[in-house]
């Protein structure tokens, strides 16, 4: 079998920059990934007006209006207050699916890498005819399912990741089997629940984390495309990828400002969570360097 | 090497039988009653029940995903429901649309992707190295759509060169010029994860190469960049370059789906939209089983192309 298909930039296996330029790098990451999760769980008090209020007679107007830092979308409503709020669902959509997705993950891995090679192999084979499925049709067939909204995302996401996953956390628990404190402890007598949760588990855990990290930024991207597409959050509320759609019509009629702000949001937190996976990768798993 | 091909074609099957499975369980599950949708508000219980016996859907579970699978084996994939046009006639030419703009996506994801890695990795740990894979980063936490946007915003409205959206435009039909003009920006969007990725594998691929022992006692013997870029570092990057390539083709196609719609390109995904939104169940399983097919058959001739660069790999 080839290498799996993976939608996600791969970890870089040279590295380009010195340790201390990453270092730093991870440093800038965690503040603004604290930043960005601040401004979610404080919207409801740092944003300067209601998100879903709109002035029809502010309507369009560019950044630096009175009062309105990144300015105004197409229907008047407030840019900076859209865009705290729209956090909340853009963190959740790039978080809870890798976590529910790694939980899932550990658990088939575990089992499929040190139990029977009949299990083991069926839960491979299982995920090998899951990688044939592109991640869109995931989100297609949810939406015929549950309708467009935020769980829509979330299943789709996760259900789409647990085979990246799984290979991960399969291929180092195959990496794990065979060393000496697995045998002394199958000898000391240890059950196999022992052995799979209390010693093969926390040797797992860490290039799990550290490949989930890097995870949440492409999430947060995709998340957002699937709400462009309308298959995600519903007006009037609003992710950073409904803000996109929402910022085309004022796009047109040459006010950008809109579009802007929401593809920077995305890219500034997809990136930081991005370095921070590479931080956590130097620190917690130094072999792959 | 036989054995190895028979091996993954019987892998591919069982993987498109269990896609066919899970195409007809997801619709057969999915909310809304497609009769309802064909006959209006006002029809009675008794022509209802009496067009459910008509199109099958009276049936149990087995007998209605086998009597499907017997037709679509047999290239039959239904009508649409609203239309009552044969799901394929509709499918096909969107299909077509989407291959072009795929195919044009690896394109500018190879020419680029192997250009960047190639000069990174030669240049490893210098500042045009940083900078290049700086870019790389950024623009893989680019999202596609929001890409798209920008490019339509500089290259068509702004600057005026290049054609914001759709196919052809309807004045030029028929010119390939035109087809190309149209093709430029959507295929930019399409690649740049694709590019980003295929740079930094190429990189590595190409550190690894330059540090091994005939490539020292090459340039040790005087041999010249270029000519140990051809001689040496080629031959061994084209592995890595032709499966991450497929695998990305394979991605490219799920990407372009996000591109179609900025660029309200004429392809597959419109059709799949519009028939999601008019919960045109033929039009969705065949639209479905197209990508996961073109997935499936991407995966097994990259898989062989790999065993025929290196036949070790079939053991």
């Amino acid at each position: 079998m080839t290498m799996a298909p993976s939608p996600l930039p791969a970890p870089n296996r040279r590295p380009v920059f010195g340790a201390g330029f990453r270092l730093g790098r991870t440093a800038v990451a965690l503040v603004v990934i604290a930043f960005v999760v601040v401004a979610a769980l404080l919207a409801p008090w740092v944003a300067p007006f209601d998100p879903l209020y709109g002035d029809g007679a502010l309507r369009r107007l560019p950044p630096g209006t009175e009062g309105h830092l990144l300015g105004l979308d197409a229907q008047g409503r407030d840019v900076l207050s859209r865009l705290l709020w729209g956090a909340r669902p853009s963190l959740i959509a790039g978080i809870v699916p890798v976590a529910a997705a790694l939980a899932i993950s550990l658990v088939l891995g575990l089992l499929a890498g040190y139990t029977s090679s009949f299990l083991g192999g069926l839960i491979m084979r299982v995920i090998d005819a899951l990688f044939a499925f592109p991640m869109i049709l995931f989100a297609i067939a949810t939406v015929s399912l549950l309708g467009p909204g935020l769980t829509t995302i979330i299943v789709t996401i996760t259900i789409s990741l647990v085979p990246y996953m799984t290979r991960i956390v399969y291929g180092a628990v195959v990496g794990e089997i065979g060393k000496g404190y697995l045998e002394t402890a199958r000898l000391l007598g240890a059950s196999r629940s022992r052995i799979l949760f209390k010693e093969l588990l926390p040797n797992v855990v860490s290039p799990s984390i550290v490949y989930a990290t890097t995870l949440i930024g492409p999430m947060i991207g995709f998340s957002s495309g699937l709400s462009f597409l309308g298959l995600g959050i519903q007006p009037p509320n609003a992710d950073w990828g409904r803000m996109t759609v929402e910022g085309v019509e004022v796009f047109a009629q040459g006010a950008p400002h809109v579009v802007l702000a929401a593809g920077i949001a995305i890219i500034v937190t997809s990136l930081a969570f991005n370095w921070l996976g590479s931080g956590l990768r130097d620190i917690l798993d130094p072999q792959q360097g | 090497m036989i054995a190895f091909f028979l091996r993954r074609l019987t892998a591919a099957i069982l993987v498109l039988a269990a896609v066919t499975f899970v195409v007809f369980l997801i619709v057969y599950l999915s909310p809304g009653d497609p009769v309802k949708t064909l006959l209006g508000q006002s029809a009675t219980a008794e022509q209802i029940a009496d067009m459910r016996a008509r199109l099958g859907l009276d049936l149990p579970f087995h007998e209605q995903y086998g009597a499907w699978l017997w037709r679509v084996v047999h290239g039959d994939f239904g009508r649409s429901i609203s239309t009552q046009v044969p799901a394929m006639s509709i499918l096909l030419p969107a299909f077509g649309n989407t291959l072009i703009l795929a195919l044009s996506s690896l394109f500018l994801s190879l020419l680029f992707g192997v250009a960047i890695g190639v000069t990174s990795g030669f240049r490893a740990g210098r500042l045009l190295d940083k900078v290049l894979m700086f870019i790389t980063e950024v623009l893989a936490a680019t999202p596609v759509f929001w890409l798209g946007l920008i490019l339509i915003w500089i290259f068509a409205r702004e600057l005026g060169w290049l054609p914001s959206s759709g196919m052809r435009n309807m004045r030029a039909r028929g010119s390939n010029l035109d087809l190309l003009a149209h093709l430029v920006l959507p295929s930019i969007a399409a690649s740049v994860l694709a590019i980003s990725i295929i740079a930094r594998l190429v990189r590595g691929a190409v550190i690894d190469v330059l540090a091994s022992d005939y490539v020292k006692i090459a340039q040790a013997a005087g041999m010249s960049s270029f000519r140990i870029f051809r001689k040496q570092v080629w031959r061994n990057i084209l592995p890595p370059i032709v499966s991450v390539g497929g695998l990305q083709f394979g991605t490219l196609f799920g990407g372009v789906i996000f591109v179609e719609a900025v660029f309200a390109w004429p392809g597959i995904s419109a059709q799949l939209f519009n028939a999601i939104t008019a919960g045109d169940v033929a039009v969705i399983q065949a639209g479905v089983l197209m990508i996961a097919t073109t997935f499936v058959a991407i995966n097994l001739v990259v898989d062989m192309v790999l065993v025929w660069l290196n036949p070790r790999r079939a053991l």
